[in-house]
């Protein structure tokens, strides 16, 4: 069932949505060709790695298309595209952190028995790079390591510059609620960088 | 303090009269701050670089491809459709049915254990039948004996 024969037609909301329904090529092929720009920089905002990012996308227009005749019209289809985005985003954190859990401990089971080659085993990161990248990779762990509700307003507000009311229907908030957990997000993130770049400071007296 | 507080509504250009002159002079006389500054700019940088990724010119024809397959395989499993209907079905009548084995696990148990009550009793029962017997008897050549 080949999708891919150009078509430069316009569908409307409803007609994408009876369209998918239904699975019709020409749907599937608008709804992906619509949504994908903000689909996979959405993913790749949260996770910061573009394969990841699109491997999401996939899963997030599979999804799409299957639970259609879930979607309820409460929100537009654009806001309910973003919230799988999102989801699917930190289902695909959440994972990454169990791997990274299990492995650090496999690790530190296999060092335990061994009992040497540690050096080897763990990558350096006092020879990561410049220090460009070291302040990125700081700048990215301090969003990440903000609570879940803070780093998705604050993902959907600076990178995908979405208006408060945006923010609201796809976190199922208030706009107050939005505007309080960006408020709190920029303050905590505040403070974790001060705490960097004023260490990174005294080191460059 | 001011300084620091500030970093996000100074890049965001929000502070403006007096906050703003406040936050300027303070960053001509302190070094250690306007090298904070300095190093918040990488928040803005790291935003703006990643809102320029691109995306990959494939991901389209990749993505209908995946897409395509999976509503094939979906379509060419017989009883896709009738599974996700009977899946439910199935799980709802082995729950009643653990439900209605583990009731009449317990009827039986508690028949069983009723039987042994009531055995246990006409023991009883019968013992202290015995008892006062043995008694009477015992007592009957007790008097006999005098």
């Amino acid at each position: 069932m080949p999708f891919y024969t150009p078509n430069a037609f316009r569908m409307n909301e409803q007609e994408l949505i009876d369209g998918l329904i239904i699975q019709t090529k020409d749907a599937i092929q608008y709804l992906v060709n619509t949504y994908q720009k903000n689909v996979i920089k959405t993913a790749y905002y949260f996770v910061s790695n573009m394969e990841d990012a699109e491997d999401i996308s996939q899963e997030v227009f599979l999804e799409a298309i299957h639970s259609i005749k879930r979607y309820r019209k409460k929100s537009s289809l654009y806001t309910w595209i973003y919230r799988i985005t999102v989801n699917r985003s930190l289902d695909h954190l959440r994972k990454q952190k169990r791997r990274n859990f299990l492995y650090q401990i496999g690790t530190f089971m296999q060092i335990s028995n061994e009992g040497r080659n540690k050096n080897q085993q763990e990558p350096s990161t006092t020879d990561t790079g410049n220090e460009e990248n070291e302040k990125r990779a700081v700048i990215e762990n301090a969003i990440g390591s903000l609570p879940e509700n803070q780093r998705i307003a604050f993902i959907l507000s600076k990178y995908d510059e979405l208006a408060y009311k945006e923010i609201a229907d796809i976190m199922n908030l208030s706009i107050s609620s939005v505007e309080s957990l960006i408020h709190r997000a920029k303050i905590n993130l505040q403070h974790k960088l001060v705490i960097y770049f004023s260490e990174y400071a005294k080191a460059k007296k | 303090m001011f300084v620091r507080n500030n970093l996000f509504n100074h890049q965001e250009k929000l502070l403006s009269g007096n906050d703003l002159k406040e936050f300027e002079d303070h960053l001509l006389m302190c070094e250690e701050c306007s090298l904070i500054v300095s190093g918040f700019q990488s928040v803005a940088s790291l935003i703006d670089d990643n809102k320029s990724v691109e995306v990959n010119g494939f991901f389209q024809t990749r993505t209908l491809q995946r897409i395509a397959s999976e509503l094939e395989q979906v379509r060419n499993t017989p009883g896709a459709g009738l599974q996700s209907i009977l899946q439910p079905i199935m799980i709802s009548f082995l729950l009643l049915a653990a439900v209605v084995i583990g009731l009449s696990i317990g009827k039986r148990f508690d028949s069983k254990h009723a039987s042994i009550t009531a055995h246990v009793k006409n023991v009883e029962t019968m013992k202290s039948d015995l008892f006062i017997k043995d008694f009477m008897d015992e007592d009957q050549t007790a008097f006999n004996n005098q």
